[in-house]
């Protein structure tokens, strides 16, 4: 058999295994009041089940107050828990937030969505059951989402007991006042601290995804590798509801972004320009395994642009070493790394001028790769381009940005 | 009446294109519960902005676009929530109807540069031709054909088989 078939047999299988997926209803999906009766009936098992509530907080918070308040993650675990109940008519939930705004912020605007009735605003993108989790995706009109999940507790200690453990934040272990507390988990690219409240029956998780803001950020672009801000959070940003953040994890700037689906518009669609004013590049080893992120400073100091690169494993003849060029970067365009594959290809991934559809890559020896950026409107480039084997490496020596005509836009040069 | 047609429309076409979505959200993201998240925040989005999503040719062009553009970099993070809980409901899956070396071969699609996957994805399990696949993803047919040249060659590489490309025949 060769791969053709292979493939397409396999693909076949697949195809077929799909038929088994239960469909869920369209209406479902995204108009809130169409699924009162699902939320009530989530509610009557919640409730009569004696579930523990389990918040899986993925990220909230206003947009414009990004830089006011230096967010602390003891703020977590000190709410008062009775600021937290959102309970508007048929779930009750604990909320808890991650720094920047407080649970009862997080309840108040939920409660405001809920109350608004705006059409236009579908805060619940969609609900339904995974495995033994009840699962809700929240989107708040400020931008943002979380996701609350609930389990019966007899499933939370097992989940809590499979957590994948690394090493615990430091400044993350304050449960409110009573509860108990399970050691912070690392799970996948999250911290999960959890604990349980006073009240009966409810438990809440926290994962923490990353923020940061721009005093943070400047010092990470200032410094070099050495990052002496070892597991933290720090302040983030929101553009439209996609939300970026970084942790610095053992040397190493672990970039998020929680994106929803106008955020998934942007990126399809009319984004904003990113324009570069700095950046870092890390490597590390998390988890036993070793990675490689890179963060994107804009001109006005927030991490803006964010990407893991991927696992080193991944692409054996990766070579870290070339990757940080991070002093040379121009504003607005520049790249931001490349992963080498030798006698294959090169990947550049680089931030483009407004009106950009393609890049030209410039070799030392005067050969020049032309190719086309991935999202264009996005002015993000993550493209493979062919390059030989060459003893100067894989570095160009120029990039320029071209426009629908050819003409050049923008260069950088080595 | 418009309303209530735009309704019926994303329905149909929801009803028409769901599992398809799901099914390319699988082999992208290696996991059928990450893909049916993935399939239903695309197809959220779209009803969102049907008004305008639903007046495009193919509707359908742009949530797979959607889906293929989220399910890599979504793969490994939703992966181990999802991991935790199917050990715990020990429910089965349609990964039961998959062997061992599909599931190989699909993670093997998986290591591949993204690009290069997608094209996999979009070739092989949704039978489209290179042209439309570069469609769905806004790339040039050239450098479609490229990302697939390069992903087969090493396909063929890793599971010691004969390449033998159809389309590079016709």
């Amino acid at each position: 058999m060769n791969l053709d078939q292979r493939l397409r047999s396999s693909a076949a299988r697949v195809r077929s295994a799909a038929d088994e997926i239960t469909m869920p209803d369209a209406t479902g999906l995204v108009p809130a009041r169409s699924r009162r009766p699902l939320l009530a009936a989530a509610a009557a098992l919640a409730l009569t089940a004696a579930v523990v509530t389990v918040v899986l907080l993925l990220g909230a918070r206003e947009a414009t107050e990004s830089v006011a308040t230096e967010p602390s993650a003891p703020e977590l675990a000190t709410v008062p828990p009775e600021q937290d109940t959102y309970d508007p008519d048929h779930l009750d939930v604990v909320a808890r937030s991650t720094p920047g705004i407080s649970g009862a912020e997080l309840v108040n605007e939920l409660q405001r969505i809920e109350r608004a009735g705006n059409p236009t605003v579908e805060p619940l993108v969609y609900a339904g059951l995974r495995g033994p989790f009840f699962t809700e995706h929240w989107e708040l009109a400020s931008g943002g989402s979380f996701t609350v999940t609930t389990v019966r507790p007899e499933d939370l200690d097992t989940l809590l007991a499979n957590l994948t453990h690394d090493r615990a934040p430091t400044d993350l272990d304050e449960p409110a006042p009573g509860a108990r507390r399970w050691e912070p988990e690392l799970v996948g690219d999250q911290w999960v601290i959890a604990w349980e409240d006073p009240r009966d029956d409810i438990a809440v998780v926290v994962t923490a995804t990353a923020v940061i803001g721009p005093d943070v950020v400047d010092a990470i672009a200032a410094s070099t590798h050495t990052a002496v801000y070892q597991p933290r959070s720090t302040d983030g940003r929101l553009e439209g509801d996609m939300y970026r953040g970084v942790w610095v994890l053992d040397d190493v700037p672990w970039v998020e972004s929680l994106t929803g689906p106008t955020a998934l518009d942007a990126v399809i669609g009319t984004p904003p320009l990113l324009e570069v004013a700095g950046g870092l590049v890390g490597e590390g080893e998390h988890g036993g395994r070793r990675y490689l992120s890179y963060a994107v400073v804009d001109r006005e100091g927030y991490a803006n642009f964010s990407h893991r690169i991927g696992e080193i494993d991944s692409f054996p003849a990766f070579d870290a070493t070339s990757v940080v060029r991070t002093a040379d970067w121009q504003v607005g365009f520049g790249p931001l790394s490349k992963l080498d594959e030798p006698g294959e290809e090169t990947y550049v991934f680089g931030i483009a001028p407004e009106g950009a559809v393609a890049i030209r890559l410039v070799f030392e020896d005067g050969s020049e790769v032309h190719a086309e950026l991935d999202q264009p409107a996005y002015g993000v480039s993550s493209i493979f381009v062919p390059v030989d084997p060459s003893p100067t490496g894989y570095d160009p020596v120029a990039i320029d940005a071209l426009d629908d005509a050819g003409a050049v836009l923008a260069t950088w040069r080595a | 009446m418009k309303q209530a047609d735009d309704r019926l429309l994303f329905e149909a076409f929801f009803a028409l294109e769901y599992r398809s979505v799901v099914s390319l959200g699988f082999v992208l993201s290696g996991s059928w519960e990450a893909a049916e998240d993935l399939a239903q925040d695309a197809f959220a989005a779209a009803h969102r902005d049907w008004q305008r999503i639903g007046c495009y040719d193919k509707p359908g062009a742009w949530v797979r676009r959607a889906v293929s553009n989220r399910a890599i970099s979504l793969r490994r993070k939703r992966a181990s929530e999802h991991d935790i809980a199917r050990r715990l409901v020990g429910t089965s899956s349609p990964d039961d109807q998959l062997s061992p070396a599909d599931h190989e071969l699909w993670a093997r699609v998986r290591c591949l540069p993204r690009r290069q996957a997608q094209l996999v994805a979009l070739v092989y399990l949704e039978d489209r031709s290179v042209k439309e696949a570069s469609d769905i993803l806004g790339i040039s047919e050239p450098t479609a054909k490229t990302h697939l040249q390069r992903a087969r060659r090493r396909l063929a590489e890793e599971l010691e088989i004969e390449e033998q490309s159809e389309m590079e025949q016709t």
